[in-house]
């Protein structure tokens, strides 16, 4: 699993022909509580740095950005009904989006520690 | 750094104050991309009242069906635009002060959830300083009482560059929300500097507080400078070919 600036997470299949996008805990937190998500359509060829939905929050909706160029899957349709799991499990079942990839994905990518120290930078201060 | 407030000195429509703040949010986004040939623009607040439009927020794009639409547009007198932003259904008319910062919540240190705490904190500080006591409830946004909204809020961000804003109330008409249900709070109502009691206040000046307010809590900020947005009056002409339907 890798991360992105942005707070995004990205986790290869093993045969690296489909990826699971999903937002990292560290977002749904500084969102605040979930009340909308806006799913992409299944199909929609995407650009690596695209929105692919947003995440709305106490009147704040904020873009999901995919990492790697791609055409989605496949969608977490459960949570169209209940977007609060994103505040639950944004890493694990309450994933966004499942794309076909088509490209190397864009953009610095961090592992789990690289990112625990990105974010705990951003806090500092 | 300074915080440039952009103030369009007359009504304008809603499309206008909208693609000036898409050019300052993509050569954000822009600098963010290329950090090293682009600088970013100073953090902007755009001050500005509407013509009659109805906004509706990202939840609602799917409800605009013709039916509605025609209703809100009431035969052509109120212009009807979805956008990005969160929240619901809302008006902006003259006599509304409009605010839209766009700024970078990375280089001030915000988590989205603080920004909005933010708006809401200016927002009440400047009607304090017009001698009205506003405060949050549960519902987000302004309000003087439990059922009684001053000021609406939505906010749109990417890569946590921000746009849209709040809509504070000074002297609107305040017969065009009884139309909607505004920001889909049934039983609650708008009111307005005006409607309680606090007359004679323009838009400009109650912009020109609420961005000082702003620049009071925004880390960073400094300074406020203040420029006339008047010049980008034919912004939408110079960035695309004006279609039929668009007059």
């Amino acid at each position: 699993k890798k991360y992105t600036e942005d707070h995004e997470w990205i986790e290869m299949s093993s045969d690296g022909k489909t990826a699971t996008i999903g937002i990292s805990k560290y977002a749904a937190n500084a969102l605040g509580d979930v009340v909308y998500i806006e799913l992409p359509e299944v199909d929609t060829e995407v650009s690596a740095g695209d929105a692919i939905g947003a995440v709305e929050s106490v009147k704040s909706a904020s873009d999901i950005l995919s990492p790697v160029a791609g055409k989605i899957i496949e969608t977490n349709g459960a949570l169209e009904e209940k977007p609060g799991n994103i505040n639950k499990d944004p890493e694990g079942d309450a994933w966004i989006a499942k794309v076909e990839v088509q490209g190397e994905p864009e953009g610095k990518m961090m592992n789990q520690e690289e990112y625990l120290k990105f974010t705990e930078e951003a806090d500092e201060s | 750094m300074r915080l440039q407030r952009l103030h369009f000195p007359t009504t304008i429509p809603y499309t206008l104050a909208s693609t000036l703040q898409e050019s300052l949010v993509t050569r954000f986004l822009a600098s963010k991309a290329s950090p090293h040939y682009l600088v970013p623009p100073p953090p902007t607040i755009i001050t500005a009242s509407f013509t009659p439009t109805y906004t509706l927020g990202r939840r609602d794009q799917n409800t605009l069906t013709p039916c509605t639409l025609s209703h809100l547009s009431k035969n052509g007198t109120a212009a009807v635009h979805t956008t990005l932003r969160g929240g619901q259904t809302t008006f902006h008319g003259p006599g509304q002060l409009v605010a839209y910062p766009i700024l970078d919540l990375r280089a001030h240190k915000l988590r989205p959830r603080d920004y909005i705490c933010l708006l809401e904190a200016s927002v009440i500080a400047t009607c304090k300083r017009f001698g009205i006591t506003a405060f949050r409830t549960q519902n987000t946004g302004v309000w003087v009482s439990e059922d009684e909204k001053i000021a609406a809020l939505g906010v749109h961000m990417r890569r946590n560059i921000t746009s849209h804003g709040i809509g504070l109330n000074v002297s609107t008409d305040l017969s065009w929300f009884d139309r909607i249900v505004a920001c889909g709070l049934e039983g609650k109502r708008t009111v307005s500097f005006e409607s309680l009691g606090v007359k004679g206040k323009s838009v400009e000046e109650v912009g020109r507080v609420f961005v000082e307010e702003m620049a009071e809590r925004l880390e960073g900020v400094e300074a406020v400078v203040e420029r006339d947005a008047g010049v980008y009056m034919k912004l939408n002409e110079v960035l695309a070919e004006e279609k039929e339907d668009d007059k």
